[in-house]
This record gives structure tokens, sequence and C-alpha cells, in this order.
């Protein structure tokens, strides 16, 4: 038998009228007013979500920036302090052991945030390569974060006195807020300007409440992680397990821009020899042409042959149609092609396209 | 959760209004809560001789797709067109606005095998 992790702010989503379902060993809420609602809010307003799941993990000491570099395809000469960056942790095979954002908190300290269904997998994987001279501390149980992300989002953190107006994207400040210390990031999974916010996770409730309840007027609502799956679907971002995992590797997933082949990395000799690689296939988006909604483990089909699968697919709240993303060769890769994908025993046309698939996003670059 | 009186229930949560031998189906209150927002109807065409417990309508939510199963056999005499431009009446108004299709009753003894309203509610009050 498995025991869920809760959340400290299980009872206040039940409270909110959330819908509390079992997701990478924790209760989260998935939606509370309604998945469509919750997606416009956030393209709208701003929406305010829970992720007290996601896992922190601190890397420190005279070695670590030598340590981190070993461990990530990114390299960390782009970072200074208060600077973060998107990345993946590769093993041998080119395989991804996680997709992760590393933060540099010092000269000598990291932090990395991780996927709640990989971090006990990350752990590991870093104590098996850990070096003398570099600590690990896994944070995340003591740790909350909360997402503020849509395009009210900086009015409502400066509305309750956070000082987020220079903060650019993808930086981050450390601030006490109240007493709370703080660690403020202008980061986000939802193509949308907005906050990750990580903090000590015995204020989860009083933050929590200080934010819903000051965003109100903002427009601001709960999200559940039904709506954060819409929104980072449909601006192309990647999900542990569904476009990557041990079996994926970051170039062909699209995630070239983060490996920096002109260092070393664990992984490198893999995916050099994947780079002159002939039959390769490519993760790609795609529209539905007809009215229908794909989703994960759908057959693609190309010239009546099956092809590949559905990744992530669903329902596109903002553009309102079907909307995915998957694995088809590289042949049939090009934007405009067109494939098939059979929804329960129909052969549904779509047409692949550029990723993001929505593009109007107040993300601030 | 709503469960109106005069209507029969499927142990699948369809609902049934039937008059003379005309039924008017859906689905619950309970069905639509459970699906979540519902983006799309596959509706079944206008004629169509249907068995008991069939798979007459597919209902795409956000989350996830559900079919939907006539609860008795006949003939489909009309379906909720509606429902093409504004599937979300499912949600907003399951037992008026978001019926599915009408069915011309072939064998009226068909609906002693469906609950009333007390017996659904004990039902989706166990799961």
């Amino acid at each position: 038998m498995q025991f869920l992790k809760k959340s400290p702010l299980n009872e206040t989503h039940i409270s909110l009228g959330a819908k509390m379902v079992p997701f990478a060993g924790w209760l989260m809420p998935i939606q509370y007013s309604g998945i469509i609602d919750e997606h416009l809010t956030v393209r709208e307003k701003a929406g305010l979500f829970d992720l007290t799941h996601m896992g922190e993990i601190i890397v420190t000491g005279d070695k670590a920036e030598e340590y981190v570099q070993k461990l990530i395809t990114n390299n960390t000469a782009k970072l200074t302090d208060g600077k973060a960056f998107y990345t993946v942790i590769c093993f041998e095979t080119g395989g991804i052991v996680d997709d992760v954002i590393v933060y540099r908190l010092k000269k000598d300290e990291y932090m990395f945030v991780v996927n709640a269904s990989n971090a006990d997998k990350v752990f590991n994987w870093f104590k098996k390569e850990l070096v003398t001279d570099v600590r690990l501390i896994d944070k995340s149980a003591k740790t909350a974060l909360l997402a503020v992300q849509g395009p009210a989002s900086e009015k409502i953190l400066s509305s309750i006195g956070f000082d987020v107006g220079k903060l650019g994207y993808f930086e981050f400040t450390r601030q006490v807020y109240r007493g709370i210390d703080c660690i403020i990031a202008r980061t986000g999974y939802t193509g949308e300007d907005g906050f990750e916010i990580f903090f000590p996770v015995d204020y989860a409730f009083s933050l929590w409440a200080t934010l819903n309840t000051s965003g109100k007027k903002y427009g601001l609502k709960p999200v559940g992680l039904g709506a954060r799956d819409t929104l980072r679907i449909e601006v192309g971002y990647p999900l542990y397990g569904n476009e990557i995992d041990e079996t994926t590797n970051p170039l062909e997933a699209g995630l070239s821009w983060v490996v920096d082949m002109g260092k070393d990395f664990i992984g490198k000799k893999a995916l050099e020899s994947q780079v002159n690689r002939v039959s390769r296939r490519k993760l790609v988006g795609f529209e539905t042409i007809e009215k229908a909604v794909p989703r994960p483990h759908y057959e693609i089909f190309s010239g009546g042959k099956q092809v590949g699968h559905v990744a992530s697919g669903t329902f596109s709240p903002s553009m309102e149609k079907g909307i995915g993303m998957g694995y088809v060769p590289e042949e049939i890769s090009q934007t405009g092609s067109i494939i098939d994908i059979s929804i329960r025993g129909r052969m549904v046309k779509s047409r692949i396209v550029e990723k993001p698939f929505y593009t109007k996003g107040s993300i601030k670059r | 959760m709503s469960i109106p009186e005069d209507l029969k229930y499927t142990v699948s949560h369809e609902w049934i209004r039937v008059q003379d031998n005309t039924g008017i189906v859906g689905i619950t209150d309970y069905a639509q809560d459970k699906l979540g927002d519902v983006v799309f109807v596959e509706l079944p065409k206008a004629g169509t001789e249907v068995e008991a417990n069939g798979e007459v309508a597919v209902i795409e939510s956000v989350k996830t797709a559900a079919d939907v199963y006539t609860p008795v056999s006949g003939k489909i005499t009309k379906v909720n067109n509606l429902l093409d431009k504004d599937p979300s009446f499912i949600n907003s108004d399951p037992y008026n606005k978001g019926w599915i299709f009408e069915i011309q009753i072939k064998d009226m003894s068909e609906l002693d095998k469906l609950m009333d309203a007390m017996v659904y509610q004990n039902k989706i009050s166990e799961d």
C-alpha cells in the first residue's frame, strides 16, 4: 500500500471545492471551478497554483559548480547569482533522468527544482555521482511552492508588497516577506508572465490566503493540475513521463537549446552518436483538422502505417481545437505534413504545426 | 447533486424521461461532474436502430472521453444538435438543455430494469 503525501494546503483546497486526485505520490487538486475556466483565467488575469509536490535539492560546496556541470546538459557559465535556467539531466545513454530548473543561489550553491515523480530518483542519481567537497540537501519536505501565473501576476505581487518589478525572465530574488524567507523567481510553466515562490512549508496557509484574497480584485483564482497541463501543452512545454523519459534524448525532444555540446557532461557521448544517426524521430506538435480530442497513447499513422504515439494531447481551451505532441520519423516531421491520429477507432486527420501552439502569452523574455 | 424523481437511471449514469413510448436520454448530474468540462459530443444519427446498453454517443471532456449507452432498445428519432454548438449544456443543464437523443422505445418492459431516483442515489453514494 502506498500512502499519498498531502500538501499542507490539503484542507484549504477541499474547502475551496477542489477535486483532489493522486499525482506523483501526492494528493493534489486537479480542478476547482473547472479546467476551462481556470485555464482562461490564467491567460486573461492570473491563477494561483499549489506546487508543493515539486522537489527542491540544494547542491553546495567548493566543487559544486564542477559537479553541477557534469550532471546537466546546459552550461553553468550562463548563470550568475540570482539567475536560473531550464535544463535536462541525462543518463550515460542520453536518456533523460529529469528536466529541471537550476537556480544559482551563490557561486558554490545551486537549487534544483525537480519533478515530484522524479524527486527520489534524481536525489539518488546525484548521490551516486557525488564527489568530495559537495553536499546535497533534499529540502523537498520543508519547502512549499506557490505559483502566480498570468498577465496580472506582477500587479498582484506588487500590491501586497513583494518587490518583483525589476525581476527579468528566469531571474530570482531572496526576500523576507512578513517574516517569511522567500525565493521569488520569474519562472513558470504556462506561457504567461508569472512568479514561483519557494518558502518554508509552515507558512503555506498564510501565504496562500494572502495571495488568494489580495489577488481576487485582479481576477485571480486558484488553478489545479488539470489546467496546468492544458496551459503547458498549449505552449509546447514537455512533461516528464509524456514527451520525455529515460528512453528519449533531449535532441529528438527538441531540447538541443539546453544542450551545450561544447562542454563535458554525463550522456554527451551518447548524444554525439545521435547527431549523426540517419533515421531519427522527432517530437512534433499537431492540431486536429476535424473536431476531436487527441489523448496520450493514441496511435499516430502516416500513409496507412503506424509511425508513433501521442505523448500529450488535449482540447485547447484558448484555441478551441484538438492539439497534441508526439514523436514521428524525421522524414514526415515538417510543418504542414498531414498525419492521422487513431481516435477511438476513427482516423482523424491532423496537421503538423510549429510549437508553441499558443503564441499570445504575456511571458516577458 | 441533482437527481430528479421523475426519471429512470442506468448503472452507467444515463437518465431517461419517458412519455408514452418515447424516451429522452442524457447523462446525470453526477456523471457530468465526474467528467468535467465537456468540449465535444459525438451524436448518433436519427433513424439508427439501437439495442439496450449499446454505445450510441461519445462525450469528450477536457480530461477524458466517455461512451454513452442507451438505456433501452429502439429507434433514435431525434438528437440534440444544440450540443454541436454548445456542448457545455451537458454540464450546466444535464437534465434539460443537455439532453442527448430521443428514442422510440421498442419494449416498454426494459424500463423495469432501470433504477428509480432513490436507488440511483444509493448507488452513487457507494461510489
